[in-house]
């Protein structure tokens, strides 16, 4: 897979926390726009350390991640994580003392997105109504939403300032079936639709069978 | 923008504890308003009063450098206290008014004494007539400047003469009033004189009458004074002593009068008012150079303005070590609660620095959301600060006061006196806000304690009050700083998972 193409590319990397605890070794990983990916490994495999690595939350030591061919230890990294990549969180992450479309707003004023204040909140509730949540949940506390309804808000603060990757750790960990797929439906229509590179962290196989490429982490113990 | 918004956000959301970082501001700048305003007008008063206060000084016998230079003599050859001060030469006139020509002395006067006895005239005494023929010392009280300290001729009778109006400080404060006839003018060249009411009923004198005065020991040549006015010291409390006023047997004249009859043997003290406090060595540096005899040193009146300022002083230094506790506590107390603060909302930090907020950013809404709360907080404490100033300024001066007064009750109480009844030695008591001290202790400080203070909020106090406040506030918010800048997002948000 030529790294030219890909809008993320992952080189040689390796991780530890340790000295004598190899987390990642000599990872080499390509992502392409418009397609879906799932990360899957057994539990202690580095899948959240490969997602903290990709989304600028830890440092690459060895090694190197691309973005659109630019290496991301060299870029501003609360840039990149602001403007190129959206992350959902497995714990969601939201603000509880927000509602929903404030959390979503937010992200927007935080990525300098060139819009004033009441486009950004008519674009909050449209990409809410997207994720299937209606204005009176819009406007709620998340902590007065469900697991699933969180999940969605999650998912619409990660698209809110239109980044080329959404990456996702086990967006349907915590979910029940239906809210699952409808997750899912939602992740999958982000890449087809909105030609993003949609990264998932998943353990679910049939999370993993709904995604374009499968790459399995061996663990390196 | 949006991080004055989430500022505002934040504060009304975390109301209690908002308030309670808001409680602490208020009191800190109310109590640093309070303290500044005190600060600000008791400088201004004291500058202001040391501007119009008039700075005297007059030349005396260094008696120290003189009991020094006796000490260094061999015991065979050393001679008394009062050889050595015989043998010092005093100034005459012609010295005074070459001290007087200078940069430093806006103007000056003088008096002249004599020591003179009267064939005609009973002097003043107290009940043992042995000590009625004693040496004064000086030119005696009421004397600007209390002249050289040396002994003067013996006689019954002190005549005095000023070298102008001005220099009769004891008519000009009050405490000596004429009640008969009138002072004779500045430019008298008859042989007049001004006598004391007690002086005149004692030997039945009155206005218009004359009489002989003569030197001790020269009977034959004898001076004619005519008495042109009868004086009442009114600052002898009657019914505190039983005694005589030093200045009953005190006789002032016309200057060109003692001159004639003094000649050379009169007793010279000049009074130099200086026009700057800090103008007083150089003075003398000065006087020294154009011939004073080294062991005269310059003396001046500053204890009365020490003595005047002192409350004021001290409540200067009150307020400012005062303000200094309250900025070091208050501020201690902040900054414990911002770090508390901070550290409640590490997750909402985690989250914040996750979704690509840049620590700058983050850093700058919590200090907005502390300026804002500190702002506010800032205008209650100063209005509170503003409306307790006045009274709490005027209440710890009086205390101060008190505090002075009382002290000196005590000393009064040492002698076996009642308080208040050392009168005219320990000063009067209390009245429509002036208060006297002085006395034996002072014996130039006829003070009037500085009674009220208006600790008004001006500008400056605004200005100081503000740069204080955003100063604790700041300091305060390098806790927070510091903290974001050293939390990870990941290890915050892993930690909470």
């Amino acid at each position: 897979m030529s790294s030219t193409q890909s809008i993320l590319s992952i080189e040689k990397v390796s991780f530890a926390y340790d000295k004598h605890k190899m987390i990642l070794k000599e990872i080499d990983l390509s992502f392409e726009k418009g397609k879906t990916y799932s990360v899957m490994g057994r539990s202690g495999a580095g899948k959240t350390t490969l997602l903290s690595l990709i989304s600028g939350l830890e440092t690459v030591r060895e090694g190197k991640i691309l973005y659109n061919g630019q290496n991301i230890s060299a870029i501003d990294r609360e840039t990149y994580r602001s403007r190129n990549i959206g992350v959902v969180f497995q714990n969601f992450n939201l603000l509880f003392h927000l509602t929903a479309l404030e959390n979503v707003v937010l992200s927007m004023d935080i990525s300098d997105l060139p819009l004033n204040a009441k486009q950004k909140k008519e674009k909050a509730y449209a990409l809410l109504e997207k994720v299937g949540l209606d204005k009176e949940k819009a406007d709620r506390r998340v902590l007065k939403l469900s697991g699933g309804e969180q999940q969605r808000v999650a998912i619409a603060r990660a698209v809110s300032y239109d980044p080329d990757i959404v990456i996702a750790d086990e967006p349907t960990g915590n979910l029940d079936q239906s809210t699952e797929k409808e997750i899912m439906d939602l992740l999958t229509s982000l890449a087809a639709k909105e030609n993003k590179c949609v990264i998932i962290v998943t353990h679910s196989p049939t999370v993993a069978d709904r995604t374009d490429i499968i790459y399995e982490i061996a663990s390196s113990l | 923008m949006y991080i004055f918004k989430n500022a505002l956000k934040n504060i009304t959301r975390s109301k209690g504890r908002n308030i309670l970082i808001g409680a602490v501001i208020v009191i800190i700048s109310a109590t640093s308003c309070i303290a500044l305003a005190i600060r600000s007008s008791a400088g201004e008063i004291v500058s202001s009063y040391e501007d119009s206060f008039e700075i005297t000084a007059s030349l005396s016998v260094d008696r120290e450098a003189l009991r020094d230079l006796m000490m260094s003599q061999s015991e065979g050859s050393r001679g008394s206290m009062r050889d050595l001060m015989a043998e010092i030469e005093s100034p005459g006139m012609a010295e005074i008014e070459k001290y007087g020509d200078s940069e430093y002395v806006d103007h000056y006067t003088c008096t002249l004494s004599i020591g003179m006895d009267s064939s005609g005239l009973e002097p003043l005494t107290n009940d043992d007539p042995e000590n009625a023929d004693q040496t004064e010392s000086g030119a005696g009280q009421g004397m600007p400047g209390g002249g050289s300290g040396l002994p003067i001729e013996r006689g019954d009778f002190t005549v005095i003469a000023y070298s102008s109006l001005q220099a009769m400080d004891r008519f000009i404060s009050g405490d000596n009033t004429i009640t008969s006839g009138s002072m004779f003018g500045e430019n008298e060249t008859q042989p007049v004189c001004v006598i004391s009411d007690e002086l005149a009923a004692y030997n039945d004198l009155t206005v218009g009458d004359t009489i002989l005065m003569n030197k001790p020991g020269d009977e034959e040549n004898s001076y004619t004074l005519a008495i042109a006015g009868i004086y009442k010291d009114t600052s002898v409390d009657d019914s505190a002593m039983n005694w005589f006023s030093n200045s009953a047997n005190q006789i002032i004249t016309a200057f060109p009068a003692v001159q004639e009859i003094a000649g050379t043997d009169a007793q010279i003290s000049a009074t130099f008012y200086l026009n700057n406090i800090n103008d007083l060595q150089s003075l003398e540096t000065e006087m020294k150079n154009k011939g004073l005899n080294e062991y005269y040193i310059l003396t001046t009146n500053d204890s009365a303005l020490e003595q005047t300022l002192r409350p004021l002083e001290n409540l200067n230094d009150f307020a400012g070590i005062f303000l200094l506790i309250v900025l070091i506590i208050g501020g201690a107390i902040l900054m414990i609660l911002t770090m508390i603060n901070t550290r409640e909302r590490k997750y909402e930090i985690g989250v914040l620095r996750a979704i690509g907020m840049k620590k700058g950013k983050l850093a700058a809404q919590f200090v907005a959301e502390l300026l804002i709360v500190s702002f506010i907080s800032l205008l209650i404490g100063a209005s509170v600060g503003a409306l307790a100033s006045v009274p709490t300024a005027q209440a710890l001066l009086q205390n101060e006061i008190e505090s002075i007064q009382n002290e000196r009750s005590s000393i009064e109480e040492n002698f076996g006196m009642a308080p208040g009844a050392g009168g005219g030695r320990f000063g009067g008591g209390q009245g429509g806000g002036r208060e006297i001290m002085g006395g034996m202790f002072e014996p130039n400080a006829n003070v009037d304690h500085i009674s009220r203070i208006n600790a008004v909020i001006n500008f400056r106090v605004m200005l100081q009050l503000l740069l204080i406040g955003l100063g604790v506030t700041l300091c305060a918010t390098m806790v927070s700083v510091v903290l974001i800048s050293r939390y990870e997002p990941l290890r915050i948000l892993s930690g909470r998972s």
